[in-house]
């Protein structure tokens, strides 16, 4: 982040890329008419697939105030949610880089959170909480983590000549925070708050899914959805994807405002964890963080427990979850039961990760060899990625079934963006100096970007990976609920559908701590790959 | 319903003081206030509740209702478990669940005497009978799974030789063709699927040796034994049933006030609705209710469903049921 313009904010808001503005049309315009053509000429599923012109048409006669309405309620929770959840994250990114002691366990928590199912906590937070703060909670823990670790990042990533300059005239901690640290971190964090502004507000949206809202983009989704008005049903797809967009858009000129002076800055979740546990291992000490972080978790689940007096019925705590897997005589039953249906889960996350990231960098070098292309469709998979996936089921099941096909492109769908940004801006930050000298030497484009900018990229590829390995979880269950009914994710519902809440708990743990597995095994493979492309 | 549930894993919120009609500021009826956890969205399925709030029902009785939207993960069980909602509705096979694993609940009335859960498909499927289902792809959401199982069990089919597969409450697989039938209500998606010129047919389940009352009044064991709590139990079905009498004669206001009032912004068609309100009554208004009221749960009707209960795997007593309410509510009349 080092001063690439002095130009004033304003200087800098001119010089907005008008032609990306054009590219980011151009593109739109190409997918409305692809789609266009494809219900025309294609299927239109039996009249189940409207056309973007009958979804405008639909839009215009229901009026703009109909969405307004139930869009602006659903933006309000968003926004709590995000202003809740962001502020809590920079708090806490505060605490644990002032106090290295508490920095893991905050992480960890904030790992946890990234890695709960929001489909089994969602129905929680009804139970916890009144009035619309269950969809506030949602949006603000679809946001805390990326901020968390984006701050955490940005926090630590400072320029050490600048520290020493404050030590040397008698700065401490505090003054090392506030007046260097604090400012640098600007563009790493405003790289968080950009994605967090989408997913605040797709976590808003399923929260009011879930019910027990009385307006909201979420609801008119279900009685849409229900009355068959599926042109309408479109249509709130289209609102909540304009709505992130905006919010993205909004954001990223926030961004350019305040720090002027920073390049982009990749989205570096789990760089911040990364940069720690990469010390020379030792293991005695990773094994104890290890077991002091299980042991908060299983604290933390315990005491919300109580302290909500979630009622016992329902809220089942560790102790239980740990009698229903040794219970003497369903023990046994319940174990293989379990493990039938994680061996699902594994297999299907482990499919959707891999074409969701194989895809993700193909696209990537593509956006990079052709910056055409990457203006043109950035802002069109930005849009996609806010949709929320229970409206497109219907579509998914259609056109791609319910055998591994759907789940494959399910957790591709949902692994796909966030690796798509980091890696595309990774391949931008390539040094400049690097570039040149094979430019120098002659040396293609293709071949500069095998020999140079993918290996630069290589750490950006594993924050993506990690930050996408949960997310994958979360697109096999779903893909369980609304395609295969197979694995975890079917039987968190089932098992809620016949009170059997020790084993939707039981579950629940399950696939978190799968989640929170993966995520460390990818920083595992991580540390030894770029220590071998580091010697 | 929650029977569309595809995460049912719980229960709802309180809707936001900011929400409620301004009336609870003018003063506070003499038995307080209370919170009715709706089974579903709001929409006709609580038409009687609505009338009950706005033709001043409630507040003729003394008490003051929170009518809270439920919806595809809300479940009225731990909602009314922990506090956040005196009464609460939900289907009988959920209820019976949670009561077998250790939810201190009564279920104080039903709303259907007969239920509407239906297997629905396009008429040109020719799915005429029970039989036809062999061979097809049948849409299924998680929570009706264990109604489902028993309704194969019941009528001598393979479960092996349906290909199920789960569903949410967006029927438009059955519309382009995925899958060949769907689970429903007939008051509801039937309605829903004509009213966008579908021709559909359904399958009654409770024609096919599946009886059993459906979408019940539910509180816990200990609000009946307190004296204060137990009255207002009593007075918001007092309300409820006088609102419920008007909803039966006049669909047109149900669907007024749900479109209009309660439901208001959150695209419901008025007259899907009201032909929807209109095919309740059916379901509610029986011999049985002509000469008990509605709501009322006679003991053969109990015995039935508990026998359905049971096809299903689910074990529930007798004591479960309680038309204790229901008796101090009509006071030996049949109307209010």
């Amino acid at each position: 982040m080092t001063a690439a313009t002095l130009a004033r904010p304003l200087d800098r808001l001119r010089d907005l890329n008008w032609s990306a503005i054009l590219y980011a049309t151009a593109g739109l315009a190409a997918l409305v008419l692809l789609w266009q053509f494809a219900v025309l000429f294609v299927s239109s599923g039996n009249g189940t697939i409207p056309s973007p012109l009958q979804i405008a048409r639909q839009m215009h006669s229901d009026g703009f105030a109909f969405y307004a309405d139930a869009a602006s309620y659903t933006v309000s929770a968003a926004f709590r949610g995000w202003l809740w959840g962001n502020s809590l994250a920079i708090l806490l990114a505060l605490v644990a880089v002032a106090i290295p002691f508490l920095e893991r366990p905050i992480l960890q928590l904030g790992i946890v959170s990234y890695c709960l199912p929001i489909v089994a906590i969602g129905p929680l937070m009804m139970i916890l909480f009144s009035g619309d703060t269950p969809k506030v909670v949602l949006a603000a823990l679809s946001v805390f983590f990326t901020t968390l670790i984006g701050t955490v990042t940005g926090l630590r990533y400072v320029d050490r000549t600048m520290l020493d300059l404050v030590h040397g005239f008698g700065g401490g901690t505090w003054h090392k925070l506030f007046k260097v640290r604090l400012i640098s971190a600007l563009p790493h964090l405003f790289a968080a708050l950009r994605i967090a502004a989408p997913a605040a507000i797709l976590g808003a949206i399923v929260g009011e899914y879930m019910g027990g809202t009385e307006t909201g983009l979420g609801l008119m989704l279900v009685n849409s959805q229900q009355a068959m008005e599926i042109p309408r049903t479109w249509a709130i797809a289209v609102v909540a994807s304009v709505l992130a967009a905006i919010a993205y858009a909004a954001t990223s000129l926030v961004a350019r405002l305040m720090t002027p002076w920073a390049r982009e800055v990749s989205t570096d979740i789990g760089g911040g964890l990364h940069a720690k546990a990469g010390g020379q291992g030792d293991w005695a000490m990773a094994i104890a963080s290890a077991v002091g972080s299980l042991g908060l978790v299983l604290f933390v689940w315990w005491a919300i427990l109580r302290g909500f007096s979630v009622p016992p019925f329902f809220g089942k705590g560790p102790v239980e979850v740990w009698n229903y897997l040794v219970d003497p005589l369903m023990g046994a039953q319940n174990r293989a039961q379990l493990m039938r249906e994680a061996v699902i889960t594994i297999r299907d996350s482990a499919a959707g990760l891999v074409v969701g990231t194989v895809a993700a960098v193909l696209v990537a070098v593509a956006f990079n060899l052709w910056g055409g292309v990457e203006r043109a469709f950035m802002g069109v998979a930005i849009a996609l990625r806010s949709i929320p996936l229970v409206a497109m089921a219907p579509l998914v099941t259609l056109v791609f079934g319910r055998n591994m096909l759907a789940v494959v492109m399910i957790g591709a769908i949902v692994t796909f963006f966030p690796t798509l940004v980091n890696m595309t801006l990774a391949l931008a930050q390539t040094p400049a100096r690097s570039r040149d000298l094979m430019k120098v030497f002659g040396a293609s484009r293709l071949r500069t970007l095998m020999t140079v900018q993918i290996p630069s990229a290589l750490p950006a590829l594993f924050t993506s990976l990690r930050t996408a390995a949960p997310l994958a979880i979360t697109g096999a269950l779903l893909a369980a609920w609304l395609a295969t009914g197979k694995g975890l994710g079917y039987a968190i519902v089932t098992t809620a559908a016949v009170s059997d809440y020790e084993g939707l708990w039981a579950r629940v743990a399950l696939t978190t701590a799968f989640s929170i597995l993966l995520y460390a095994l990818i920083g595992l493979v991580e540390r030894i790959v770029l220590k071998a492309y580091a010697n | 319903m929650d029977r569309r549930t595809f995460i049912k894993v719980s229960a709802a919120a309180l809707a936001a003081p900011a929400l409620v009609t301004s009336r609870a500021l003018a003063d506070t009826p003499k038995l307080g206030k209370i919170a009715y956890q709706l089974g579903w969205v709001k929409n006709f399925q609580f038409a009687g509740e609505y009338i009950a709030d706005a033709n001043k029902y409630f507040e003729q009785e003394g008490i003051a209702v929170d009518l809270l939207a439920g919806g595809p993960s809300v479940s009225a069980e731990p909602i009314v478990i922990s506090g956040k909602a005196l009464v609460g509705q939900n289907s009988t096979d959920n209820t019976a669940n949670a009561v077998a694993k250790g939810a201190p609940l009564k279920i104080i009335g039903t709303n259907y005497q007969k239920s509407p859960s239906s297997i629905i498909s396009l008429t040109k499927t020719g799915l005429k009978a029970p039989k036809d289902l062999l061979g097809k792809t049948v849409g299924i959401q998680a929570n009706n799974q264990v109604v489902w199982n028993a309704f194969l069990k019941i009528n001598g089919i393979d479960p092996a030789s349906v290909n199920t597969v789960p569903a949410q409450h967006d029927f438009t697989p059955l519309v382009s063709g995925e899958l060949d039938a769907f689970f429903g209500f007939s008051n509801d998606d039937v309605v829903q699927l004509r009213q966008k010129g579908q021709d559909v047919s359904y399958l009654l389940m409770a024609d096919y040796g599946y009886p059993m009352f459906n979408c019940n009044y539910l509180v816990t064991e200990e609000t009946l034994k307190d004296k204060a709590k137990r009255a207002q139990v009593v007075a918001f079905m007092r309300g409820a049933i006088r609102g419920w009498q008007e909803a039966v004669k006049n669909p047109a206001l149900s669907a007024q006030l749900t479109v209009d009032v309660y439901g208001k912004g959150n695209g419901l068609d008025r007259a899907a609705q009201e032909k929807s309100a209109a095919a309740t009554n059916e379901l509610m208004v029986t011999a049985d209710t002509e000469k008990h009221g509605l709501f009322w749960m006679t003991d053969k009707s109990v015995d039935e469903t508990i026998a359905t209960l049971a096809t299903a795997g689910i074990v529930a007593r007798k004591d479960l049921f309680t038309n204790e309410i229901l008796e101090e509510a009509f006071q030996g009349k049949t109307t209010l």
